[in-house]
């Protein structure tokens, strides 16, 4: 049953991309959604594996599960929210934008808590996980005006 | 929080040098080589190929599947993130020959299993030096299958950020009023 969800949510993100490929860009989506992929794969690993700060469920389905949020669905997600940001012209638009992002995000991650995908017995742990979620979003805003930059220099 | 992250996980041996050793000659190759694309694809095939590199070891390599370990063994080191820094070179250098030679049609397919073999080639040879331990249920026939399908992957990633002209996708766009 997790896994049916995991797989669904990754195909629901996967069709939005697809469907809103024309008014993206290339090069900005993938560089989102790439280095996300990137930091957070590594960084979430190095909580659970090497800090022990939770463990990863040893349940094949669920680990599965892990690795489709870690790899697919939290990068795709930020990726897709961070492009309709910043194609929203007015503030509600962009304001809705936020609130989406952040409700996701949040319930993303006390998902995996309540579905044991990642297992601590801390509340702590579920909010510095949150909150990490959330820098991890907001830190793109930042990096996307780099590569625009980075863009139009080349 | 329990623990630090680790330099090396037994002693800094011949697998770590020979990593940093790799490293430093694939990008000063890089370096000497014409350019041939802007900065922004370059980094993107460099970010493509350690993206997917460390999904496939993080998932495949680790934890339940553990069907490999890098470098010194199973704990996550600095050297063991290292590794991740020459998959990018290599991904750059796969997509630069490809565009160099204008490779079309079944010289494409040729393309990537003349790449596959020779990606075997130097895993053969990190293998000898200790970068990759292959637990009982792996081979490298396994990794011929991955590099097929990654190369494949990095072909196809180039052709779909190659297709916007940079002029076009990154002019600022009109700013318009706000309601």
């Amino acid at each position: 049953m997790i896994i049916s969800l995991y797989v669904s949510l990754c195909w629901l993100l996967v069709a939005t991309s697809a469907a809103l490929k024309t008014k993206f860009s290339n090069r900005e989506f993938s560089f989102i959604y790439l280095l996300v992929a990137f930091i957070d794969t590594n960084l979430y690993y190095l909580f659970g594996e090497t800090f022990h700060v939770f463990e990863i469920s040893k349940n094949p389905w669920n680990y599965v599960s892990f690795s489709l949020i870690q790899s697919i669905i939290i990068p795709l997600f930020i990726a897709i929210m961070i492009t309709l940001w910043r194609l929203a012209r007015s503030v509600p638009a962009k304001v809705g934008v936020q609130v989406g992002a952040i409700t996701f995000i949040v319930g993303m991650e006390t998902l995996s808590f309540l579905l044991k995908i990642v297992i601590y017995s801390d509340l702590t742990v579920l909010c510095w996980l949150i909150a990490y979620r959330l820098v991890l979003f907001y830190l793109q805003f930042v990096t996307i005006r780099f590569f625009r930059r980075m863009c139009s220099h080349s | 929080m329990k623990g630090s992250i680790p330099f090396v996980e037994k002693a800094f041996d011949l697998n770590d040098w020979f990593v940093i050793g790799c490293i430093a000659l694939s990008y000063l190759i890089i370096y000497l080589l014409p350019k041939r694309f802007t900065g922004s694809v370059t980094l993107l095939l460099f970010l493509f190929s350690s993206t997917m590199a460390c999904m496939l070891d993080n998932s495949i390599g680790g934890h339940i599947f553990d069907l490999y370990d890098i470098m010194d063994g199973p704990a996550y080191t600095v050297m063991d993130f290292a590794v991740y820094f020459l998959y990018a070179p290599f991904g750059y250098f796969f997509i630069y020959f490809y565009d160099r030679f204008q490779f079309k049609g079944i010289k494409t397919v040729g393309y990537i299993l003349l790449c596959s073999c020779m990606s075997i080639g130097f895993e053969w040879i990190c293998t000898l030096v200790g970068v990759f331990h292959y637990k009982d249920s792996y081979g490298i026939h396994y990794s011929f299958v991955i590099y097929l399908l990654s190369q494949s992957a990095t072909l196809s990633f180039y052709h779909f950020i190659r297709r916007e002209t940079p002029d076009h996708e990154y002019d600022e766009r009109p700013k318009s009023p706000r309601i």
